[in-house]
């Protein structure tokens, strides 16, 4: 199994540690796991990282108009949305974002500003923060 | 010509004795640089061939906390130095985020050397 590959596996708790490290998933696991880290069903952790940034990031406010193209975008039907699939990801991508933003509010925050917003990497492909409603770190907000 | 040379030493002397990192004034200049808290995780960013494996992979670490992405234009402060990686922090932050050693410009706008 190819390094990503492996290190997302990890990263989504998806087997153990000795089993990923070891190399022991079978062709058919690592197959399993490719349809599973498809775009259309990644897309779900963007939106679920979206939305938690929303409820939590002072001053972030997400381009609900957006959702839509950016699922369509990643081939995530309607049928797709309501799979199990899609589900898991939603719950791993929630996951990932309570604990990113548990060690570091500020720091989550602002990463996932350049992230989402208009300034946002390729893999993202619409903006989902908007301009001008720049981030505050909850620092910031104390002071404010 | 003694007072010449004797300057020249010293500035040479000086020269020598800055340091060549631990510099404020140095900021990233791409847009979206990743900087992570473990050097194992930018590395394999920065090994790996650009997949959709690889796209999944640092999703993971950006909404984990393990990786940020830093803007264009952000200060940071240098430490240690690499080949390829550098570490660097916010002036307002104690941690470390290694970061791809180019994605750092200096106050002259000169690369991370």
């Amino acid at each position: 199994m190819r390094n990503a590959l492996r290190a997302v596996v990890l990263l989504l708790g998806l087997v153990s540690p000795a089993a990923a490290g070891d190399d022991q998933l079978t062709a058919q696991d690592v197959a399993q796991l490719k349809h599973l880290l498809q775009p259309k069903f990644l897309v779900a952790e963007v939106i679920e990282a979206a939305g938690f940034a929303a409820e939590n990031c002072p001053g972030f406010h997400m381009i609900r108009d957006n959702i839509v193209p950016e699922l369509t975008e990643a081939g995530a039907s309607l049928d797709v949305v309501e799979s199990p699939e899609f589900d898991l990801m939603s719950a791993g991508g929630r996951a990932n974002a309570a604990e990113g933003y548990a060690k570091n509010p500020a720091g989550w925050c602002e990463s996932m500003w350049n992230y989402l917003g208009p300034a946002h990497p390729p893999m993202v492909k619409h903006t989902l923060a908007p301009e001008g409603l720049r981030r505050h770190s909850p620092l910031e907000e104390i002071h404010a | 010509m003694k007072h010449h040379t004797l300057a020249a030493a010293v500035v040479l002397a000086l020269v020598i004795a800055r340091p060549a990192v631990a510099d404020t004034g140095w900021h990233i200049w791409q847009s979206g640089t990743v900087g992570c808290e473990l050097r194992s995780d930018l590395e394999q960013i920065l090994n790996l061939p650009t997949t959709d494996d690889l796209r999944a992979l640092l999703r993971e670490l950006l909404m984990s906390g393990r990786c940020f992405l830093l803007a264009k234009g952000t200060e940071v402060v240098i430490s240690s130095m690499s080949e390829d990686i550098v570490a660097v922090r916010q002036p307002n932050e104690t941690a470390y985020l290694y970061v791809d050693r180019w994605a750092v410009q200096g106050p002259g706008g000169e690369p991370s050397e």
